[in-house]
């Protein structure tokens, strides 16, 4: 096994078994002091051990790493169908494994100062600790087996352990009234499209025989069990990455702990769609229909996402709205055919989100509120904050030279390129993710504009007398993170950087990747300005109405639409009637069925084998007449039988 | 034909060191006159037999008593098997009897003289080559388990079980007397080998019905011994008024003596034609009834007695597969036999963790109660309770008991190899319904609606149904077999208990060990 496999291995298997570990720790009772304080140090031992190592490990798979490298292992063998276990790594596999691994990082560690008794909680929130850690833990593992996978079926596994993890996370707070239904929620939806991505790979599996995405990469499907796969694929995407119409799980989910939100927006589970996408997009492109479906999603999802967000007074369901958005522009990108552009946008997203998530924590924390109408004029009050927080922002609206400008630009180009000359896909899906992206711009920069403005400037209105800036051990992910969210986007005029995220290429035809440096991913033409005009629209916009009036809410330009954002087009409610309350009905004449027609048989027939157990019990009571009255007449009947019937046999 | 035989002493040391047990036991409860003695006599012997099967059995076939080409006497792989069940069998019983035989009311001299001469018989009957050795051999091992079954005294229920296995067992072995006696009429011969070359060269025998019905009573008598329905009912009343160790040696070693002796003139002498039948008969009969019987058991030892009369029926069952020609091929008989005698290793494992937990969780010298008086058992005895869990779901054919699981399949699918998938569902039927009472008493140990009114410690309880009016009154046994001796020291019953927990400790082991290791028990039962 060469190094880079046996880091590859190593990845996924360190926080796995620290997480195992974890959950091994007694999850504390509230009373007990010395023991409990004695398992949340050991919970922080291993989660952050845990993290720290696979951060190492992936840096290292970085370094080490030239060329891409595969091992694997057979480990079942149906007759024509073989079932691997295996890793396939190259460069993208390296930057995504070390992007997930410092997210989990700053997680772990941030939660440590996060989930403990505040000064205004009367409540522990903490005595539960070490299942957190550990579940964080489980969760990295199961994202970067995800990553580093090299057959569908431990790629599968992973995508399932994530969904559990996010249920148990989401779950997390037992206090919030919200936090069952959403963790549920969460679970049910994602449930939904993981169906269809178990169907997909279950086809791309039987027709190449094998599961190695080598070999599925590779074998020639036909025409129609392709189309379909990808088509039952997206489905499984579309529900671990939210995009329209199984998106309505994620702004609930803001019912977990903010760290959790970090995790699960940043680096795992809504990055996982994508990334398998990315993965096997040598099969998309060969399926026209799939990217063009895959581009009205992308579309749909980018401005129902930026739309809803302007409304919300909630700070950390903003976030997850503008992640739903930013994951518009990840599958669009997809859906014109950047894969490159879809993963460089993915990094700078996972940096400047889990700084947002992270930075909103220390102001929930400090304010001891969400709802923006409660917060206001925090500006002076946590500077650390409101910088690290006005560099997220920046980033997420796109602004030079911030990374999401750039990463932002590349995905634009892509679509426009897609638009003008045409790609993979039709060229009418190129113009619905570049109008799309452009309008998302305007309405990204306005309601970023407008949450800085609403949480930092004017009056404050908090609740409490004294917020201040966090505790170091929340302060430094923070601040570390405010890194990559600034400068990762300068990577992208790197032609180097730019081969990494397309280790493959599309060398197919034009150019053959292994002579020709990638071209750099970020390209400066004339449309370059239309963003940035766009840009300086939305925020002005949302400036301008501030100055007006700088108590109220910049969302009222919105006029008579603006319950319709506030409540994102009335979705979860025709999700609810059109889904939830026929398959509810649905659900109870199944359990009425069941109850009557299959458990009354299986009753029925219990019943009738406990009544002639009574019945050959009675017949037994008196016992030394019957038994040997029962051995001779037994005798007697079976020497006749034997006789008569017996020896003709 | 000379007059003069050249007998093969060592084919025949396990016979002897079993026979020399029993002897030494007799003189060392006479001269030293020391229970200690003579226990640790019984158990010395018990272990010099097994060392000296695999010692004798290692060294290929060895075969005495012949006449020409047949021989009385074939001590094989599948006979030093048997001897070495047999013999650690016997020491495990030995291991559980402690609380009975400090109870007092059971001598302990003839106790164990009783138990070292049945196990003689066991050890000879593996090894058994003619219809007379066989036979002789089945009864030494029964004999003295008449005796042992009514030794307690004064205790009525002992005595009421002592008579019904008397009778039932004695009128089975005139019947397969009969039988074999008739077999020797027709055929002039009484050599299992000689038998089954008989029936192959000579088809033509089967058309007198004489013969027939000697081969089917031959079957039916050897049947009472494994508690085959319809010849059962003597089982559930003997188990339960046995005393503990006894009803775990008779659901033990007794059966697989009757096994043994089935396999063997099944396997070597009678034809496949009629006993194939009637087997398929009897174990679809035992399986069925035993099970639904075992539903509506209230007594734990009853339930154990009832359940091992369904297990026989899962011993049986491939050897019904000879009922049909698909099954009567070398390869399928090979397995059928295979698998019988491999359930019926996982079986005996099994039945004996089970006794010995519920031995261990029993105050000492009791019965086995009711199971009510199980209910709870987990929090006072979490290890004798994790024991007895693991045994009956192993009996049930669940994980993690996976040598019950293997033990299932390896039947099944020599049933569906032998084409007698039919056989094969009523086993599957029949697995079903045993969960319903197996895990009914395990979920039982952990139950905690009943908290205070179980008699947990021996000192504070004045035996078993004093304290349970309601339960032993809807039972009459329960009132006949009356208060247990109680004894005043506790610390002493932890002491008392130890060799207890070392039988179910090394009997829980082995059959995780075997459940892990399947393919042991296999390979050793297709020898």
């Amino acid at each position: 096994m060469s190094t880079p496999t046996l880091l590859g291995t190593l990845l996924p298997a360190v926080p796995l078994v620290t997480g195992l570990l974890g959950l091994l720790l007694p999850p504390a009772s509230p009373q007990a002091g010395a023991a409990r304080q004695r398992a949340r140090r050991a919970a922080i031992t291993l989660g952050t051990t845990g993290a720290a190592l696979s951060l190492l490990l992936a840096v290292a798979l970085l370094a080490t790493l030239d060329a891409p490298a595969e091992a694997t292992r057979t480990w079942i063998d149906f007759g024509d169908l073989t079932v691997t276990l295996g890793v396939r790594l190259d460069s993208t596999v390296a930057l995504v494994a070390v992007a997930v691994a410092a997210v989990a990082l700053a997680v772990q560690v941030y939660s440590i100062g996060y989930l403990r008794n505040g000064p205004h909680d009367e409540v522990d929130v903490d005595h539960r600790y070490p299942p957190y850690a550990a579940q964080i833990s489980l969760f990295t593992a199961a994202m970067l087996l995800v990553v580093v996978a090299g057959d569908l079926i431990l790629l599968l596994v992973g995508w399932e352990v994530m969904g559990l993890c996010s249920y148990l996370l989401i779950a997390h707070e037992r206090r919030l009234p919200a936090a069952p239904g959403a963790a549920m929620k969460a679970f049910l939806v994602t449930r939904v499209g993981d169906v269809g991505f178990l169907l997909g790979i279950a086809l791309l599996g039987v027709s190449a025989g094998s599961f190695r995405i080598a070999d599925v990469l590779g074998h020639d499907h036909a025409t129609g069990l392709l189309t379909a796969a990808c088509l039952l694929l997206l489905a499984g995407v579309a529900g671990k990455s939210a995009q329209f119409p199984l998106h309505t799980w994620l702004p609930d989910a803001m019912a977990g702990p903010t760290p959790i939100s970090a995790l699960i927006h940043a680096a795992t589970m809504v990055a996982a769609g994508v990334y398998v996408v990315a993965r096997l997009f040598p099969l998309f492109v060969q399926v026209p229909v799939a990217l063009a479906v895959l581009g009205v999603l992308a579309s749909i999802t980018l401005l129902l996402g930026a739309f809803a967000a302007i409304a919300q007074d909630d700070l950390k369901r903003v976030l997850a709205w503008s992640t739903v958005s930013q994951l518009g522009y990840l599958t669009g990108a997809l859906a014109v055919g950047a894969p490159a552009a879809a993963l460089f946008h993915l990094l700078t997203h996972a940096a400047f989100k889990a700084l947002l998530f992270l930075a909103a924590g220390a102001v929930i924390h400090a304010a001891g509120t969400a709802l923006m109408s409660q917060l206001g004029g925090l500006r002076r009050t946590m500077p650390v904050t409101f910088w690290s927080m006005l560099v997220g922002l920046g980033a997420l609206a796109g602004l030079p030279p911030l990374s999401g400008f750039f990463s932002k630009d590349s995905v634009l180009y892509a679509a426009e390129e897609a638009a003008r000359h045409g790609g993979p896909a039709p060229a009418w899906v190129g113009w619905s993710v570049w109008l799309a992206g452009l309008a998302g711009v305007a309405l990204t920069a306005g309601y970023a504009t407008r949450l800085l403005l609403r949480t930092f400037f004017g009056a404050p209105r908090s609740p409490l007398p004294q917020p201040h800036d966090p505790p170091a051990v929340l302060r430094w992910p923070v601040l570390l993170l405010t890194v990559p969210a600034a400068l990762l986007g300068l990577a992208g005029f790197s032609g180097t950087f730019a081969g990494w995220l397309e280790p493959y290429g599309p060398a197919t035809r034009e150019r053959p990747a292994e002579l020709l440096p990638a071209d750099p991913l970020v390209h400066f033409g004339p449309t370059v300005l239309l963003p940035l005009a766009l840009l300086a629209l939305g925020a002005g916009l949302a400036w301008a109405r501030w100055r007006r009036d700088p108590a109220g809410d910049p969302a009222v330009l919105l006029g008579p639409l603006r319950p319709l954002s506030a409540r994102a087009f009335w979705l979860d409610d025709l999700q609810q009637t059109l889904v939830v309350r026929p398959i509810g009905r649905l659900a109870a004449g199944a359990r009425t069925a069941d109850e009557v027609v299959v458990d009354g048989a299986v009753t029925g027939s219990g019943r009738v084998a406990w009544w002639l157990g009574g019945g050959l019990a009675a017949w037994h009571r008196a016992t030394l007449p019957r038994a040997a009255a029962g051995v001779l007449a037994g005798a007697l009947l079976i020497g006749l039988a034997a006789v008569l019937i017996g020896g003709d046999a | 034909m000379s007059m003069v035989q050249i007998v093969d002493n060592v084919a025949l040391l396990p016979a002897y060191l079993a026979a020399g047990t029993a002897v030494l036991v007799l003189l060392a409860d006479l001269l030293v006159a020391r229970a200690r003695v003579t226990v640790s006599a019984a158990a010395l012997g018990a272990l010099a037999t097994a060392t000296g099967a695999i010692f004798v059995g290692g060294g290929g076939e060895r075969r005495t008593f012949c006449v020409g080409a047949d021989c009385s006497y074939v001590f094989g792989g599948r006979a030093a098997l048997v001897a070495v069940l047999v013999a650690l069998l016997t020491l495990g019983v030995l291991g559980l009897s402690g609380p009975l035989l400090r109870a007092g009311a059971t001598p302990v001299g003839e106790y164990c003289f009783l138990l070292a001469a049945s196990m003689t018989g066991g050890v000879a009957l593996g090894a058994a080559g003619d219809l007379i050795t066989l036979i002789v051999a089945l009864e030494t091992l029964t004999l003295p388990l008449y005796v042992l079954v009514g030794l307690r005294r004064g205790n009525l229920a002992s005595i009421e079980a002592a008579v019904t296995f008397f009778v039932v067992s004695v009128v089975a072995t005139t019947l397969t007397l009969l039988g074999a006696a008739l077999l020797y009429a027709s055929t002039g011969a009484l050599h299992l080998g000689r038998l089954g070359v008989l029936f192959a060269e000579q088809p033509e025998l089967l058309d007198i019905p004489l013969t027939t019905v000697a081969v089917a009573l031959v079957v039916v008598g050897l049947t009472v011994k494994v508690a085959a329905v319809p010849f059962h009912a003597w089982a559930p009343t003997t188990y339960d008024g046995a005393p503990l160790p006894v009803a775990a040696y008779l659901s033990t070693v007794s059966k697989l003596g009757g096994v043994v002796a089935l396999l063997a003139v099944v396997q070597h002498a009678l034809p496949a034609r009629i006993t194939g039948p009637v087997l398929a008969l009897l174990a679809v009969l035992t399986m069925t009834v035993g099970n639904l019987v075992a539903l509506r058991q209230r007594r734990t030892v009853r339930l154990l007695a009832w359940s091992s009369v369904a297990q026989a029926g899962y011993i049986l069952a491939p050897l019904g597969a000879l009922a049909l020609a698909a099954g009567r091929t070398a390869d399928a008989r090979a397995a059928a036999y295979a698998a019988a005698v491999a359930y019926t290793v996982f079986f005996v494992l099994l039945e004996l963790a089970a006794f010995a937990a519920v031995v261990a969780l029993r105050p000492a010298g009791a019965d086995g109660g009711t199971l009510d008086e199980l209910r709870g058992a987990a929090r006072r005895r979490p290890w004798a309770a994790v024991g007895l869990a693991l045994a009956l779901v192993g009996l049930a054919g669940l994980p993690p008991g996976l040598a019950g699981l293997f033990a299932k399949v390896t039947v099944v699918r020599s049933l569906l190899d032998g084409g007698a998938g039919w056989l094969a569902l009523v086993v599957a039927v029949n697995a079903v319904l045993g969960l319903a009472y197996y895990l009914r008493v395990v979920a039982g140990l952990w139950s905690t609606d009943r908290p205070a009114a179980v008699p947990t410690d021996p000192a504070a309880v004045r035996g078993p149904t004093a304290a349970n009016p309601v339960v032993a009154a809807t039972d009459p046994a329960a009132v006949a077999t009356g208060p247990a001796v109680v004894p005043a020291d506790p610390t002493a019953v932890l002491v008392r208990a130890k060799p207890v927990a070392v039988v179910l400790a090394a009997a829980t082991v082995v059959a995780l060990v075997v459940g892990f290791a399947p393919q042991l028990v296999l390979d050793l039962a297709a020898r």
